[in-house]
């Protein structure tokens, strides 16, 4: 910050000489307002209190509900487990081979077979044209 | 530490005089102090006796800001354009080059006894101000914030406060220079 010269300073001076001859209405009404405020925050720190114990117990019985529902969720789910098992058809050990290494194949590879298979055709195309 | 009865009575006067020169009436300015202390107070008041109660001063006037602004934006549609137009024309070339202004508006030391005799009209110069610039001012250099917090309590860029700033100073000399 640039000091102020002695231009501010007069004006600043004026400004501090204006607040100490406010007239005794304006007195009475800051002071009343100050009161209004103060009432205010003591209100505010009272209920403050009461307000944050009244969230804690809500919060406690939301985890209460929560904690409860996800015990009877996996309940539920450990009682029908070995109906859900029942219903998925067996699967050997080979299928599932076949099924992972399907699920690995990229869209470049796919492209790569097909080219493959293709070319096989044509082989067997052109074999079959000639013996023919 | 300052309880909060204290810190209201160190600030209660300064911001009755910067809302009275913003809204130029006592009855709007003692209740835009009003709201003021009573949002700071419901809102910040149990800070008191912990080390954030030193924030109260730029949140206080950030409050006071706010209402003045509220104020005249709601005032009348007339009164919500001639403002606007002002801030707007205050607001038209903030990319001016603070420093060569700041160094146009230096005075020499035969300048300075005509300043005694403005001492009248100073509040008056100072309430003829834009908005914008009086507030910059006024939270400059009365009440001695930095470019920094000036422009966190209104709102504005560290360049736009600068810009106001300059004008201000500027306007005055002239006002008080014309005067007397």
């Amino acid at each position: 910050m640039t000091t102020p010269d002695t231009f501010e300073q007069h004006l600043t001076h004026e400004l501090d000489n204006s607040i100490d001859t406010l007239s005794p209405e304006i007195e009475q009404r800051l002071a009343a307002a100050r009161k209004m405020a103060l009432q205010a925050s003591k209100q505010t720190q009272i209920e403050r209190p009461a307000r944050l114990d009244w969230l804690s117990k809500l919060s406690w019985s939301w985890s209460k509900t929560a904690y409860t529902g996800a015990f009877s969720a996996l309940l539920l789910t450990t009682m029908l487990l070995p109906d859900f098992k029942s219903d998925i058809p067996s699967t050997s050990d080979n299928e599932l081979l076949l099924l992972a290494q399907f699920a690995q194949i990229s869209d470049e590879e796919a492209e790569l077979i097909e080219d493959l298979q293709f070319a096989i055709w044509l082989l067997d195309h052109d074999l079959d044209s000639n013996s023919g | 530490m300052l309880t909060l009865e204290q810190f209201l009575i160190s600030i209660e006067r300064k911001a009755f005089r910067i809302a009275q020169l913003a809204v130029k009436n006592d009855a709007d300015a003692l209740d835009l102090v009003q709201d003021s202390m009573f949002k700071l107070a419901q809102k910040y008041g149990h800070w008191q006796g912990e080390d954030k109660s030193s924030e109260w001063r730029p949140l206080f006037y950030r409050i006071l800001q706010n209402r003045i602004l509220d104020f005249h934006r709601s005032n009348s549609r007339h009164k919500r354009f001639i403002f606007a137009m002002t801030y707007e024309q205050d607001n038209d070339s903030g990319e001016i080059d603070i420093q060569h202004e700041y160094q146009a508006v230096e005075h020499g030391p035969e300048d300075y006894a005509q300043f005694e005799q403005t001492g009248a009209n100073a509040l008056h110069a100072i309430e003829n101000l834009p908005l914008m610039q009086q507030q910059c001012f006024l939270l400059r250099n009365w009440e001695g914030f930095s470019v920094k917090e000036t422009a966190k309590i209104l709102n504005l860029t560290e360049g736009s406060i600068k810009t106001h700033h300059f004008r201000a100073l500027k306007k005055l000399k002239e006002q008080l220079n014309d005067n007397s």
